[in-house]
């Protein structure tokens, strides 16, 4: 499935941003350029020649890792997204394990408590969050802790200036520990804590929902029934049969929510000023830079679908009547 | 006998529902022995899982209960919040209804075994595991060292429930309860389940409970009957008697519901069970009793005790003779019918893409076979050998892979959708879930009108026969307007009939219409068709399991094994006197009131679900008669005119049975 | 432990009551989700009415003026009531969710139930090119479809609606294939209807349920959606009031603690996604209950 879906993806985008209203290369050449000026930088970026061959000399630049160079720039794409990917993916990442681990949580202390207080409240709660606009609880968190109780770093990036650090991978996490920089990784988490807390606020209700359904389900379900008419202990129950039986529908909607947290990273990323991998892309579509919109389209599509390969391996390991 | 494990005495649970209370159960008072296995029939609706829930600790929320409900001489209703923890499992531990579902699907079955050993038997984890494997052997797990390692998925459902009642086991209860053990399941497995629990009686010295709707397929196995009617109990005696001579009217009733191989007919009960907001100031029964009067209506009869320890709750209770009518059926067909058949199939194989077969192998190899008209034709084997291929073959809706189907003229390989939906008017089916087979957005009436309205019936025609047909069901006009969902198993099914009926077919395909039934309401529906059937204008083909059935509907019949058809002719012949050692051995397994078998009764040697593939006759790995020449592919020979065998070896096997 | 105390024998009584099954949420649920949304609906069809102030009309003596008599909210940087914006911001915001979502359900069903009835390789390639919209990055997809065609409200509400189409087809399609193997759905071929009246007639009516349950949570969704592309500027062009655009203007003013120009825009998309997700929540309550 992984490699029809991300060609037609590239297909479909490709000629998508094509159609799009808007010339690159008026956009960058000079207001003094004459049309063979113009001409000729068309040229440069292969622009001039018919639609299939743009795609054929695309794609073969891809499968050697080489996504062309930004029209606007002129740096190669690839350096870009070296530089840009990891920011994002140290964001959603974090976000996402917190949110998952919340959710599962919630979800059987709800499921648990069915029809109880307990299970009203958390449910409520987290459809509040499910209900804030990621962009405005950003803003609202800036206010309470930057301006207001100036607890937390303003909106100014990832990490305070004046601090020092290497670039390995691109994580300032992982960066900062690599290289023993304790101011470091301190500015880097301080300026985490508002963005991650975000992203992870609104996607915990559909993932607590699914939990607590599923959990409902299976204490409904004959298999705990006869669990609980036979005397086992709630120890026995709980890890025995009703914990694996519930993850069983996680890793699916999982999966989804992660694809759909990198796809709309952008939006946290700009509240944020984070300079991450979603502004990035969100500047090359208003630039029309078509090699940066491909790639990162490309680059999207794939962690879908690698989400979603390693959802159904989970689902397959932890449900037994699934065979991979 | 010892002090009685499980005494009940005044029980009443009541459950509150959203349309008011409903009386599960009514002043109950029973006692079940050591070793000792007591058999609880009534239809569904009647308390028997109510009673089982309420002696297990697992009544449903919102429900109370009052009385004593004593078990091993301790009331478990005073007894403190410890010991009623302990109840559950090593009190009493339930053997659930649907074996599949009951056991965790995520979990190892040897897991899940350990998890009770561990837990009642005090073993270390490690020591269980060698003890699990036994237990798994005790209930005839063959391979039971494979078996532990296996999901539950991975069983089939005869496997299924014999680990079920091992889980049971290992709880080391004082009281085994078994809720419909046998529904589902193969008659040729029955008998080897319910052995699992009169052995489990006999060595863990536990009371045993089985319930079940069918008094028969149980009464063999039990030392005691009792009988639940509308959450009251109305008989209570030693098994035999009971069945040989019922004291109440009710389980008369309930007796005599019970087709029978040897031609019997079954006789309905009219009616249905009320539901009780209170307990009952009146015989519960009145308004279905024959032999009702006055009394009756206003006064509740005690539970009397009578000789030979029996009870019973009937104030006529003497004057019910012990006979049960007998009428036999009067065939009505003409076997081998006249005129050209209407149904011809020739050589069908049915073969399914693997690639969604979810419900398993409905293979059909080779299937040659003819339905006369005016001629009923049953079908009969054990599940998976493709009987309901069969029947949808003939109704056009699974197209063979190879050989000729002809119905009313149309040849299925040639003929266009066109042709088959014309074919429709001629040709209707009734299904096994009665309740699945109606469209659930859609009223009664908008069901049965469904396929007048495709047969493009001139419209003044159509409200009058969508009465009729309904009136004919026995289902009054106040029936049009509701859903499927409000209507109980045999309302429904009766719908279908209607629906079937309505556009007045030349053949009409049943498959299974019963087996989803309690045994009354089955009962109930067999004298409808049986009332159809005896008008004699019209071809039927009836898919069942149920050989008693088969026989008092059917003129002929076909049994099918993997796809095959090695026996087929004259009902009486067929079911009477047997020659392919298969039939043979369905024939035996069917339980019977009386609890008689032939001595040299047949026995398979493996479930269905053990066999493997064989060369030459497919029913060799099982077969207690095979030998090297079985080897050979068997086809179908004529034994006498119209009775063919596909077993070289049939009269030999007669011989042998015999002299045995 | 709770686990375990859910079918617990009661403590020593001769007669004792179980405790009562608690009541569903789900109608409280949907009752308290129309009342939110009932309010804001209101606001923005009587908007006129409460306020004195056009949506795009300038108050030149109040730029950037905190909450007072005359501007209960205040006003923004181009001194335009927060108040009416607000207000009428609600006609755009839930006016374009709904549509968006009413043409997913209406497309996505169709194709779904179409090809889960048909199966075989047309099944296969609308499963992998859902697979594709699926995959494609949304704010991508809406401004690409609306660009493609021209900005402008009909074609954002296209563009929206093709976002959450590829959920509509799976589940239709789930449902159809589910369904196909039930009994009616055999009985209504015996019955003789066509292929045609089958999906139509037999099919459809019974695969609606599970689709039209998430309907409202993809109205609160589909309405973040719009008010995210237009916090991007990639949405509702800028005079006009919407949410989104509305809480993006006043961003660099939160941060200076001038907070009133995006946090009322956002308060009331925040009410009205709610009421959404609280219908949604009480729908899917209802529809396992029952």
């Amino acid at each position: 499935m992984l490699a029809p879906v991300l060609v037609g993806v590239s297909i479909f985008c490709f000629l998508l941003i094509r159609v799009l209203p808007g010339d690159p290369v008026l956009a960058i050449v000079p207001e003094t350029a004459t049309p063979e000026d113009i001409e000729r930088t068309r040229a440069r970026y292969g622009l001039d020649r018919p639609l299939p061959e743009q795609y054929g000399a695309y794609m073969a630049g891809v499968i050697r890792g080489d996504f062309g160079d930004s029209i606007r720039t002129g740096r190669p794409v690839v350096e870009q997204i070296g530089e840009r990917l990891p920011r994002t993916l140290e964001l959603v990442a974090l976000g996402f394990l917190l949110s998952l681990g919340a959710s599962i949580v919630l979800g059987l202390f709800a499921a648990l408590h069915a029809g109880r207080l307990g299970d009203h409240v958390s449910r409520v709660t987290a459809l509040v969050a499910n209900s804030l606009p990621e962009f405005w609880l950003g803003l609202v968190l800036i206010l309470v802790f930057f301006a207001i109780l100036d607890i937390a770093p303003g909106p100014t990036g990832r990490i305070a200036t004046g601090i020092d650090y290497e670039i390995i991978t691109g994580s300032l996490i992982v960066d900062s520990i690599f290289t023993g920089n304790p101011r470091a990784l301190v500015s880097a988490l301080h300026h985490l804590v508002l963005p991650v807390l975000t992203l992870a606020v609104i996607v915990v209700a559909p993932m607590m929902r699914s939990v607590r359904a599923s959990a409902l389900e299976v204490m409904r379900s004959d298999s705990y029934r006869c669990a609980l008419a036979h005397g086992l202990g709630a120890k026995t129950l709980l890890f025995g049969y009703v914990l694996r039986e519930t993850m069983v529908r996680v890793p699916v909607l999982a999966a989804l929510v992660l694809g759909n947290l990198i796809g709309g990273s952008v939006l946290v990323e700009t509240v944020f000023s984070w300079q991450g991998f979603g502004q990035w892309a969100l500047r090359g579509l208003l630039l029309r830079d078509y090699p940066v919109i491909q790639a990162y389209v490309l680059v999207t599509a794939s962690f879908y679908v690698v989400a979603f390969l390693v959802a159904d391996i989970v689902q397959a390991a932890l449900d037994p009547r699934i065979r991979v | 006998m010892n002090d009685p494990l499980l005494k009940m005495r005044g029980v009443h649970v009541s459950l509150p529902l959203r349309d008011g209370a409903v009386a599960a159960l009514n002043d109950v008072s029973l006692t079940v022995g050591p070793g000792e296995v007591l058999g609880l029939v009534g239809e569904s609706g009647g308390g028997k899982s109510m009673l089982a829930r309420a002696v297990a600790g697992l009544l449903p929320d919102g429900a109370s209960l009052s009385g004593a409900l004593d078990v091993d001489g301790r009331n478990i209703m005073e007894s403190a919040e410890e010991d009623l923890t302990l109840h559950r499992g090593g009190g009493a531990a339930m053997c659930f209804q649907n074996p599949r579902s009951a056991l965790s699907p995520t979990r190892r079955v040897g897991r899940q075994l350990v998890d009770r050993l561990v837990r009642w038997r005090g073993m270390a984890p490690d020591a269980a595991w060698p003890a699990a494997r036994e237990r798994l052997a005790e209930v005839g797990i063959r391979e039971p060292e494979r078996r532990l390692r296996a999901f539950p998925h991975e069983l089939s459902g005869g496997m299924c429930q014999r680990v079920m009642i091992a889980l049971a086991l290992a709880c080391k209860p004082r009281i085994l309860l078994a809720d419909e053990p046998t529904t589902g399941l193969d008659p040729t497995l029955t008998k080897d389940i319910l052995g699992l629990f009169r052995d489990a009686a006999e060595r863990e010295g536990c009371a045993v409970i089985i319930i079940s709707h069918d008094v028969a397929s149980i009464a063999a196995a039990c030392d005691r009957i009792a009988v639940l009617y509308a959450g009251t109990l109305v008989e209570d005696g030693p098994a035999r008697a009971v069945v040989d001579a019922p004291l109440h009217p009710y389980t008369r009733s309930l007796v005599a519901a019970v087709p029978h191989i040897d031609g019997r007919l079954s006789i309905p009960l009219a009616g249905s069970m009320p539901r009780l907001g209170a307990p009952p100031a009146a015989c519960p029964f009145a308004d279905r009793c024959v032999l009702v009067e006055e009394r009756c209506r206003n006064e509740l009869p005690d539970f009397a005790a009578m000789a030979d320890g029996r009870a019973v709750r009937c104030f006529h209770a003497g004057e019910v003779g012990s006979s049960v009518a007998t009428e036999t059926a009067a065939h009505h067909g003409v076997a081998g019918g006249d005129g050209a058949p209407i149904v011809e199939l020739v050589d069908v194989e049915v073969r399914y893409a693997s690639q969604f077969g979810r419900r398993g192998p409905r293979t059909l190899r080779g299937v040659s076979m003819t339905l006369a008209p005016r001629e009923t034709l049953g079908v009969v084997g054990e599940s998976g050998c493709g009987k309901s291929t069969l029947a949808r073959v003939i109704m056009g809706l699974v197209r063979p892979t190879a050989g000729k189907a002809v119905v009313g003229g149309v040849d299925y390989r040639k003929a266009g959708r066109g042709d088959i939906r014309r074919l429709r008017r001629d040709i209707q089916m009734v299904f096994q879930d009665p309740v699945d087979s109606l469209n659930p957005r859609m009223t009664v009436e908008r069901n049965v009108r469904d396929p007048l309205r495709n047969a493009r019936e001139p419209l003044a025609d159509i409200d009058e026969r969508i009465d009729r047909v309904l009136g004919q069901m026995g289902l009054g006009s106040e029936f049009r307007r509701l859903r499927p969902h409000r209507l109980s198993g045999g309302q429904a099914q009766r719908v279908a009939l209607a629906r079937a009926l309505v556009v007045e077919p030349r053949v009409i395909v049943f498959d299974e219409p019963t087996s989803a039934l309690d045994v009354t309401v089955q009962a109930q529906i067999l004298d409808l068709l049986r009332d159809l059937m005896a008008h004699g204008t019209r071809s039927y083909v009836f898919v069942s399991h149920d050989l008693a059935t088969v026989r008092g509907l059917c003129d002929r019949v076909a049994v099918l094994y993997l796809g095959r058809i090695v026996e087929q002719g004259p009902a009486d012949e067929v079911l009477m006197r047997p020659r392919h050692p298969y039939t043979r051995a369905l024939v035996d397994a069917v339980p019977t009131l009386s609890g008689r078998r032939t001595a040299a009764a047949t026995r398979l040697k493996r479930d269905l679900d053990e066999a493997w593939e064989a060369a030459g006759c497919a029913l060799e790995p099982r077969c207690p008669h095979a030998e090297a020449a079985c080897g050979e592919p068997q086809t179908l020979r004529d034994l006498t005119p119209g009775h063919q065998v596909a077993c070289w070896k049939a009269e030999h096997i007669s011989a042998e049975a015999l002299n045995d | 432990m709770a686990l375990a105390g859910r079918l617990r024998m009661p403590p020593g009584r001769t007669l004792w009551h179980r405790r009562r099954p608690r009541a569903a949420i789900g109608g409280h649920l949907i009752m308290s989700g129309s009342l939110l949304l009932a309010i804001v609906i209101l606001g923005a069809v009587l908007a006129p009415l409460l306020s004195p102030w056009g949506p795009e009309e300038i108050d030149f003596s109040a730029f950037l003026a905190p909450p007072s008599a005359a501007h209960p909210l205040g006003t923004d940087g181009n001194g335009m009531d927060l108040w009416s914006r607000v207000l009428y911001a609600a006609r755009i915001d839930v006016g374009i969710a709904i549509a968006a979502v009413a043409l997913a359900v209406v497309s996505g069903s169709l194709v779904g139930g179409l090809v889960g009835y048909v199966g075989g390789w047309i099944d296969e390639v609308a499963m992998r090119l859902t697979d594709i919209v699926q995959a494609f990055p949304a704010f991508i997809l809406a401004l690409t479809v609306s660009a493609m065609f021209g900005s402008g409200l009909f074609n954002l509400t296209v563009a929206i609606g093709l976002i959450f189409a590829p959920a509509y087809v799976r589940i239709m399609r789930s449902e159809i294939r589910a369904l196909r193997g039930r009994g009616f759905v055999e009985a209504a071929e015996c019955a003789g209807n066509s292929r045609v009246s089958i999906l139509f007639r037999h099919l459809f009516p019974n695969a609606l349920t599970p689709v039209l349950v998430i309907a409202p949570l993809n109205c609160g969704w589909a309405m973040l959606t719009l008010a995210g592309l237009s916090f991007l500027g990639l949405g509702v062009p800028i005079p006009q009031a919407e949410w989104g655009a509305m809480i993006s203007a006043g961003a660099a003013d939160v941060v200076g603690g001038r907070w009133w120009t995006s946090i009322f825009p956002g308060a009331a998309l925040f009410v009205s996604v709610f009421g959404f997700n609280l219908i949604g929540e009480g729908f899917l309550d209802r529809s396992k209950s029952g």
